[in-house]
């Protein structure tokens, strides 16, 4: 099973400073939540755009991370962010249970 | 322009303003460093490329579209990195303004989404460059050395990072 971050571009960028690391993890952690609370609060009709734009938001962070399974599932909620709200409830369990696994992954 | 006021508008309207675009411009030449505008919205992102860039470069970080029109006219950088999805704007206006104001600011679009929108809006727009998430260092420097090419009196003295 692999891992969910690869932290090996992360850390090219960081040049191995490990307090660095620690400092973004913290960052990327605190942004996820507000990330995943305003997609819950927002998975409703006429929310659309608002669904839209948090997910582009943590598709990127995700990305840059190196936590790709999460930012892809981040960007299929950013491409169906019409869907109705049942199947954005599956987008966001999926989400959760993704961010679950990195947010482990990030404190051990 | 779309959200942002016209910069004709703004460096009529408030002549400090022009005035202190006009000598930061001038004090380029004479900066040991070249400056870099970086415009991101997401703080995890806009922390990364701070990053990668400090120790080589000035840099200036701004949050929104607002935020880095204040400070491109503030400092006059030389590179502006643009987040193209940003809170307030679009970073394709944000290019705009920079573009109408000084064409020779190298105006570089960073994107999540690489569409053909962007690219063709990009184009449109005579930005300098493109640069899809995720990023890394060799993207980031990739760009940056097409700067030095345009520009190589600008390029610093001592080893390329």
């Amino acid at each position: 099973m692999t891992d969910p971050v690869n932290l090996e571009n992360l850390r090219e960028m960081t040049g191995g400073d490990l307090a660095l690391e620690k400092e973004l993890f913290e960052v990327f952690l605190t942004s996820s939540q507000d990330c995943l609370n305003a997609l819950q609060a927002n998975a409703g009709a006429g929310q659309e755009e608002t669904w839209r734009s948090q997910a582009h938001a943590w598709k990127g962070m995700s990305l840059n991370l190196g936590a790709d399974e999460l930012g892809k599932l981040c960007a299929e909620a950013q491409m169906n962010h019409l869907a109705p709200p049942e199947k954005k409830a599956e987008m966001l369990a999926a989400i959760d249970a993704a961010y679950a696994k990195v947010k482990a992954f990030l404190a051990a | 322009m779309d959200g942002l006021v016209s910069p004709q508008v703004i460096l009529e309207k408030i002549p400090a303003l022009a005035a202190r675009f006009r000598l930061a411009q001038k004090m380029r030449q004479t900066r040991e460093k070249v400056r870099i505008l970086v415009v991101e919205d997401q703080l995890f992102s806009r922390r990364i490329l701070y990053e990668v860039l400090i120790h080589d470069y000035i840099v200036d970080l701004a949050e929104s579209a607002k935020d880095g029109m204040r400070l491109f006219l503030e400092n006059a950088p030389d590179i502006a990195l643009l987040d193209i999805e940003l809170t307030d704007d679009s970073g394709h206006t944000l290019a705009r303004f920079i573009k109408s104001i000084d064409p020779s600011v190298f105006v570089v679009m960073v994107t999540g989404n690489n569409s053909v929108e962007d690219v063709s809006m990009a184009k449109s727009n005579k930005v300098n460059g493109f640069i899809v998430k995720p990023y890394n260092k060799s993207k980031i420097f990739e760009c940056i050395e097409k700067y030095f090419t345009l520009h190589p009196d600008r390029r610093p003295k001592g080893p390329t990072p």
